[in-house]
């Protein structure tokens, strides 16, 4: 009982109130762990802990597919990616490099070399050509087998270079540009994310057309600074005359006058008079188009975007921190204890 | 004011304290001391009134609408037959949002043990899958349905972000959900996971202390926890008296620091602090302004009409804005506004002094000061001598052991102070220490450590 309850608890006031004091504290030993230590315990533990999920997620698919459960043959595609990252990955180097260190004659050993760096024998050639005396010329891609890269090797050979197979590190192998992980990486995993990460476009478009539709009051306020954001910030917007936008308030202001009043005459008189007001006003400042600049978009959309946007935006986050810090001190002080179950 | 023993505690620390902060305060970073305060400050208003609650204070709590349709949403799926989907956001238990996403599973987990429904937690970390597992447990324990209860209940998917939420869209697609609840640290997946929660017709209850995620949330959601309401969610659900009296305490502090906020608007405005009153303020001002407005000039009779126009509108010239250009070819500089003005000094970098920063402008006038009573600071030597060991200090802290034995080596028989100060002598240029100098000869210390807080 003292291991699942008072324990964690123990561990969690202590190490908290360690970071959260260590901070003022000017002594090397605790500032290193403070700063440096702690996190890489973290990320020491997460690394292991990741075997957990990782059995975890293999043990939910491997049931699946058993089970013959609706869906198995992705679960079945789950564990195969898996096997080949994690082959890819510990078991094959898939990272082979092939050296030329001798080539007397370049044009001869141009015409193997050409096919492997996909260029043409002549400028081959020339790039054996401009080597300088002495160094050896590294074909960039790796091979992924072994058996290929010695292929390589003997056709070289054959031409008259001297060339030689060099293996890349283990741990290396991982980043080294065209090696088997990390040509899975670029051609099957990033452009995966790459597409998860275009449906936003897509549902940022739908949610929009949902957000938008006039409901009440503060959809409504959403929709307009919407609209004055997005062509404000487009060159499009910096082309609409200020007094465009003011005749459009003009007719707004006539809509809330004939809602409240519900009297022609008193719309009427709002609606000609606004127009005759704005028309006269422009003619007299010679209808500038960014004048008077409140009404200009792109005046606007700036003046929307850098203070009531930011205003809410400090008191939300006034807010969250606010409630991260008395969450972390309940936490700290043993008060909450429902993160360990209890 | 009624708890004698939390005011006796809180005495002791302030006194105790004073007597370590008299005696030299060994091991204490000075310059954190306001920051420190705060925390104190801040910990005891929370500490006092969890107390309070505890001692049968009775508080009310405004109602959250996301909150109480929590068990709505589980009500709705016991009755469809199917499951609900708890999404504990996607970052690890080193995230506060992430441990309060795990804390209101908890609270979740003991309806559908009651309600005898379904439950099922993908989560993106594994330390976060047994947190949750647990927290699980002990909820289906405690409603009596232990029975209920299977690890595979909260299962991992992956680390990566997109990876993660392609799956969490794919649990929602095949299983079909009646409620999604997204509780915890979310980014970009954010929208990817609620749009698809409402195309398949789930009520949807997102909880999240990301601000840039909560708009998205908040259109696609058909309830949003914002901010501290995602904090107060345990509060809430459990009615736990401590836990709403933590709740009561953060609101005091919001009334606390909005009336500083007003407070320090209000000194600002009334230009209180003293470097605003000085004459080198009002001279740098007028001093700046000149310059400003000479070399706005001379750009403007230099420059051709299109440069006038991006200078004006601060943006490119747009295709079609070529019919106005006349105008700025025909527009003198007397006839330029003051917002026209400020354009121009934003674009071209001359700036006004309104257009300083805050920080900037108090730069320049304390180093005016500085240059204007040069011979008082030639002669303070004790501010010499405290900026020297702080600069010794300062660089003993940042070197690593063979820079330390080598200094050690280098002046034998020293340590402490004395150390400090041969290391001063050796790296300090003053030219950074002039503001300083400015800095402390202000007769108002106290705002000046307060606005000095790092």
């Amino acid at each position: 009982m003292f291991m699942k309850r008072q324990l964690p608890i123990a561990i969690a006031a202590t190490i908290g109130f360690l970071t959260l004091f260590g901070w003022f504290v000017d002594e090397p030993v605790i500032k290193s762990f403070v700063d440096d230590d702690a996190t890489q315990w973290f990320d020491i533990l997460a690394s292991f802990a990741m075997f957990l999920g990782a059995l975890n997620l293999l043990k939910m698919q491997s049931l699946k597919v058993i089970k013959r459960k609706k869906g198995w043959p992705y679960a079945a595609l789950a564990i195969a990616g898996f096997a080949f990252s994690f082959t890819a990955g510990f078991i094959l180097l898939g990272s082979y490099n092939v050296e030329i260190s001798q080539y007397d004659d370049p044009a001869q050993v141009a015409t193997v070399l050409a096919s492997e760096i996909n260029l043409d024998e002549k400028s081959t050639a020339n790039i054996l050509m401009a080597m300088p005396e002495g160094d050896p010329y590294l074909i960039e891609t790796p091979y992924f087998t072994k058996v290929g890269a010695d292929k390589v090797v003997e056709k070289i050979n054959a031409a008259g270079g001297t060339a030689n197979m060099r293996a890349t590190e283990w741990g290396a192998h991982i980043a080294t540009r065209g090696s088997l992980f990390n040509w899975m990486f670029r051609f099957i995993f990033t452009p995966l994310s790459a597409t998860m990460f275009a449906l936003l476009a897509f549902f940022v478009a739908s949610a929009s057309y949902r957000a938008f539709k006039i409901r009440n009051f503060e959809a409504t306020l959403l929709l307009i600074s919407g609209i004055i954001i997005m062509l404000g910030r487009v060159p499009i917007g910096g082309n609409i005359s200020a007094w465009f936008i003011l005749y459009i308030v003009v007719l707004a202001l006539s809509a809330g006058v004939n809602t409240w009043f519900k009297n022609r005459v008193y719309t009427l008189v709002s609606v000609v008079g606004g127009v005759l007001i704005v028309t006269i006003a422009g003619f007299i400042m010679g209808w500038p188009v960014d004048q008077p600049a409140i009404f200009y978009l792109p005046v606007l959309q700036d003046w929307i975007y850098n203070n009531p946007n930011v205003a809410g935006a400090r008191a939300i986050m006034i807010g969250i921190g606010l409630g991260i810090f008395a969450t972390s001190i309940r936490y700290i002080l043993g008060i909450e204890k429902s993160y360990i179950g209890e | 004011m009624k708890d004698k023993q939390f005011w006796s505690v809180a005495g002791i620390i302030f006194v105790l304290f004073m007597i370590y902060w008299f005696a030299g305060h060994p091991y204490f970073v000075a310059e954190r001391a306001v920051m420190f305060w705060s925390v104190l400050v801040v910990g005891g208003v929370l500490i006092y009134s969890t107390r309070m609650a505890k001692r049968g204070e009775k508080i009310t709590l405004r109602s959250i609408p996301g909150l109480k349709a929590v068990e709505e949403a589980v009500g709705r799926s016991t009755e469809m037959g199917k499951p609900v989907l708890y999404v504990p956001g996607i970052m690890d238990m080193d995230q506060v949002e992430t441990v309060a996403g795990v804390v209101v599973l908890g609270h979740v987990a003991k309806m559908t043990a009651r309600y005898e429904t379904s439950l099922n937690v993908p989560v993106s970390r594994a330390i976060v899958m047994k947190a949750a597992r647990e927290s699980c447990r002990e909820s289906y324990l405690l409603e009596g349905r232990p029975d209920l209860f299977h690890d595979d209940m909260v299962h991992y998917l992956t680390d990566d972000q997109f990876a993660y939420a392609a799956g969490v869209n794919g649990i929602m697609i095949r299983e079909e959900p009646a409620a999604c609840l997204y509780m915890g640290k979310f980014y970009a997946e954010s929208l990817l996971l609620a749009e698809t929660g409402n195309s398949i017709g789930a009520i949807q209850i997102a909880g999240t202390a990301s601000p840039s995620q909560i708009p998205f949330f908040v259109t696609a959601c058909d309830y949003t926890l914002i901010g501290e309401e995602f904090f107060a969610a345990s509060a809430y659900l459990s009615q736990d008296p401590e836990l709403i009296g933590g709740v009561k305490g953060q609101d005091y502090l919001k009334i606390l620091f909005t009336s500083v906020l007003l407070l320090s608007v209000l000194f600002f405005s009334l230009n209180i602090f003293e470097q605003q009153r000085s004459s080198e303020w009002k001279d740098l001002k007028h001093k700046t302004n000149l310059n400003a407005e000479k070399a706005i000039s001379e750009f403007w009779k230099n420059a051709d009409p299109v440069s006038r126009y991006q200078a004006v509108n601060r943006s490119v010239l747009e295709p079609g804005a070529e019919r106005i250009l006349n105008k700025y070819k025909n527009l003198s500089y007397s006839d330029l506004s003051k917002r026209q003005k400020n354009s121009i000094a934003f674009t071209t970098g001359t700036l006004f002094w309104i257009q300083l920063p805050v920080d900037n402008r108090m730069e320049l006038v304390n180093q005016t000061f500085t240059d204007n009573n040069q011979s008082l600071y030639d002669a303070d030597e004790e501010f010499r001598q405290l900026e020297i060991v702080k600069e010794g200090k300062n660089n003993w802290n940042q070197m690593g052991e063979a820079e330390r034995r080598e200094y050690k080596l280098k002046f034998p028989g020293l340590s402490g102070v004395d150390l400090y100060a041969e290391i001063g002598k050796e790296t300090i240029t003053w030219e950074d220490h002039e503001v300083d100098w400015a800095i402390n000869q202000r007769s108002i210390p106290v705002i000046k450590n307060i606005l000095m807080v790092q």
